[in-house]
């Protein structure tokens, strides 16, 4: 395997720090949060927001399709949607023959940026509508499956509170997200300069669009990007030693492995390195840990989070051992 | 990263010499103070202390880390992200070379050379120091056997005193005696004590050949008279005890009564029909204890049971004497063997060891111990010499 070359990563990492700073402009006062959701998406995964109403979840995902050349839909989720609301459904169509057929009508699900605005008011059934799109990026209606667009990305957001009416992600469909991301409330001066530049808190135009082909590169160098045997041992054993953490039912899956990996590559390439240090890995535990972990109830007792056991995991494991 | 892995080494081997160091150094150190001078068998040992501080360096060696972690550490601690992983790739030499900081690791080389120098300074100071510092634990006065020889020398004294062995033979045993006291070596305390069996053996033996010889002396079925053969001896005899008694009771002490020399103290020495007169009012029934020495009016009067308190008051109690406080000295001697004696069966009063000091003649522990062939000599001269002072 050979490094790449400083002119294959630099453009790359140039149209990435193009698309990093359109999104700090259009969204004020929070760079890492955008260096993630784009990390996530480079490494070709779906991002699920959780915070509270009003903090910009939906506005960063609108913003993102903006700035992505991409074909963008939304679905609002509520209790009485239905699986066919967003895979699409077969309808009889009468011919210019006169002659009637089923004819497949696309869902908004056939996108390349999907943005399920609070996903979980939908119900377990259009939930798990999803399971297939997320992981496979194909529908399967009437024995006929078809593929999304590629590249597909889900941009999900929910809410932690008014739970009422609201039916909680099963395992299997949050473990197919790559982030779940917290979003935190701003900071004074960041809502100063919200409230003093912006009009009815419109978003500006966002004055750059990052190509399709050039985000076509972008997720081919993020697959050439070395992974060390080194950090991916480190990979491996952090993982494995969530299984055996103190407050843990149950440990993180093979998929947050992958996620760990592709996206610690994904912030290399972001960086402009051809190679994914430990330190990427460490900035990634955590995203890709959170929503991983099923901890016990002593957890909940003892006031114990996912932060407290992915850091404690992190300082157990020795880097070389 | 070169430099990082030979400090790595170099800690694991200097923290591998100086455990072996201070090992071998304590271990002779100990060797020269309590076992100087030094056995064949400990130079051996420490011929094989080099061999074990090579063993040391080379598993200090083989534990030591691999190239591969001491590239990751290396690049942990510099945060090169991930270019100091990939320097040994093609395309690497593209890429600017990472500034490298090397990870602190808390054992270092220069951790563990103070502690290697100081171990290797204690095993050449030991090594070296002269004998002379070591006297204390090399002159340590050899263990007399001062009881056990002056014991014996005794005896032989007394056997030259009694005249009943060869002098000769005795002073010879006796110089034995002093020739091993002189050359007891405080090693091998077994050697000594068995050459001064070997000597009591001796003794022994010629005792058991004087014995012999004056049993052939003596008359088969030999038989000693009776008392009542001589009459006039018998009756001097009593005239001797009654003048030596001096007109009391030779058991209970007290005076005799009148007529008879009958006992008026009631130890039950007296007839039972004496008139008392002599002990005032006491009509005494001597076969009854209590009822003639005691002043209750007359003899005839009845006895009054129960009426202890008179010495509840006291601060006696009764208490049960116990077996082995009786008084084995009022015990009364009814003959005396002539025959051969065995010496088992004097065992439990010949305990081994007893001679040499190590006690339990007393203790109870020995009454079931058997007496060791090599023992029995010694067992048989201890009730020799006992006789022979009774």
């Amino acid at each position: 395997m050979t490094l790449l070359a400083p002119e294959e990563v630099a453009p790359v990492k140039q149209d990435l720090e193009d698309t990093l700073a359109a999104l700090d402009r259009m969204l004020l006062g929070r760079p890492e949060l955008h260096r993630l959701v784009l990390a996530g998406i480079l490494a070709r995964g779906h991002v699920l927001l959780e915070g509270l109403p009003g903090l910009g979840k939906t506005a960063l995902i609108r913003a993102l399709a903006q700035i992505l050349d991409l074909d963008f839909k939304r679905i609002q989720f509520t209790p009485d949607l239905m699986p066919s609301d967003i895979l699409g459904s077969h309808i009889l169509e009468t011919g210019a023959d006169g002659k009637r057929e089923m004819t497949f009508k696309q869902g908004p699900v056939f996108c390349n940026l999907l943005l399920a605005d609070e996903i979980n008011r939908a119900s377990p059934k259009t939930q798990s509508a999803m399971l297939e799109t997320m992981q496979e990026r194909t529908v399967t209606l009437m024995g006929v499956t078809r593929p999304l667009p590629d590249p597909f990305f889900v941009l999900a957001s929910q809410n932690p509170i008014e739970l009422e009416g609201t039916y909680p992600l099963p395992e299997a469909q949050t473990d197919r997200f790559i982030f779940k991301l917290l979003v935190d409330p701003p900071d004074a001066s960041t809502l100063t300069a919200i409230i003093t530049t912006r009009s009815h808190g419109d978003m500006p135009e966002s004055g750059f669009t990052l190509k399709r082909e050039s985000l076509a590169r972008a997720l081919e160098t993020v697959g050439k990007i070395l992974l060390p045997e080194a950090v991916a041992d480190w990979i491996g054993r952090i993982v494995a030693a969530t299984h055996g953490a103190e407050h843990v039912t149950c440990g993180a899956s093979p998929r947050a492995a992958i996620a760990m990996a592709e996206s610690a590559r994904a912030l290399a390439l972001m960086d402009g390195r051809p190679s994914v240090g430990f330190d990427d890995v460490r900035k990634v535990a955590f995203p890709v840990l959170n929503h991983r972990l099923i901890l016990d109830y002593r957890a909940k007792l003892d006031g114990i989070g996912p932060r407290e056991i992915v850091d404690k995991v992190l300082e157990s494991t020795p880097v070389a051992e | 990263m070169r430099a990082f892995r030979a400090d790595l080494l170099a800690g694991g081997a200097l923290r591998g010499l100086a455990l072996g160091a201070g090992i071998a150094a304590c271990g002779l150190l100990a060797a020269r103070a309590f076992l100087s001078p030094l056995p064949p068998a400990a130079l051996a040992v420490f011929a094989a202390v080099p061999a074990c501080i090579v063993v040391c360096a080379l598993r200090a060696l083989s534990r030591a880390p691999t190239r591969a972690k001491c590239r990751a550490l290396v690049e942990d601690a510099s945060h090169a992200g991930g270019l100091v992983l990939a320097e040994s790739l093609p395309g690497a030499d593209k890429w600017p070379r990472p500034e490298t900081v090397a990870p602190e690791i808390p054992s270092t080389w220069r951790r563990a050379l103070p502690a290697a120098l100081v171990s290797l300074a204690a095993l050449a100071a030991v090594s070296a120091a002269p004998d002379g510092w070591f006297a204390a634990g090399a002159s340590q006065p050899a263990p007399s056997f001062p009881d056990v020889t002056a014991e014996i020398k005794n005896e032989i004294e007394e056997l030259k005193e009694a005249e009943t062995l060869d002098a000769e033979e005795l002073e010879a045993l006796k110089e034995e005696i002093e020739r091993i006291e002189k050359t007891a070596d405080p090693s091998a305390p077994g050697e000594t004590l068995d050459a001064i069996d070997a000597v009591r053996e001796k003794l022994a033996a010629l005792l058991d050949i004087d014995k012999q010889a004056a049993k052939k002396l003596l008359p088969k079925n030999a038989s000693f008279p009776s008392l009542a053969s001589f009459p006039d001896s018998a009756e001097q005899l009593k005239k001797m005890l009654e003048e030596s008694s001096a007109g009391k009771c030779p058991n209970c002490g007290k005076p005799l009564g009148e007529g008879e020399g009958k006992c008026n103290g009631g130890c039950g020495e007296g007839e039972g029909e004496g008139d008392g007169e002599g002990n005032g009012e006491g009509e005494g029934e001597g076969d009854k204890p209590g009822s003639g020495g005691v002043s209750r009016g007359r003899g005839d009067a009845p006895l009054r049971f129960g009426k202890e308190a008179e010495l509840g008051n006291s601060n006696l109690k009764d208490v049960a004497e116990k077996a082995e406080l009786s008084d084995k000295s009022t015990e009364t001697k009814i003959g005396e063997s002539i025959s051969e004696e065995n010496p088992a069966d004097n065992a439990p009063h010949a305990a081994p060891g007893a001679r040499r000091g190590i006690g339990g003649r007393d203790s109870g522990t020995s009454s079931g111990q058997i007496v060791l062939p090599r023992h029995r000599g010694t067992v048989k001269r201890f009730f020799e010499t006992e006789r022979k002072q009774q």
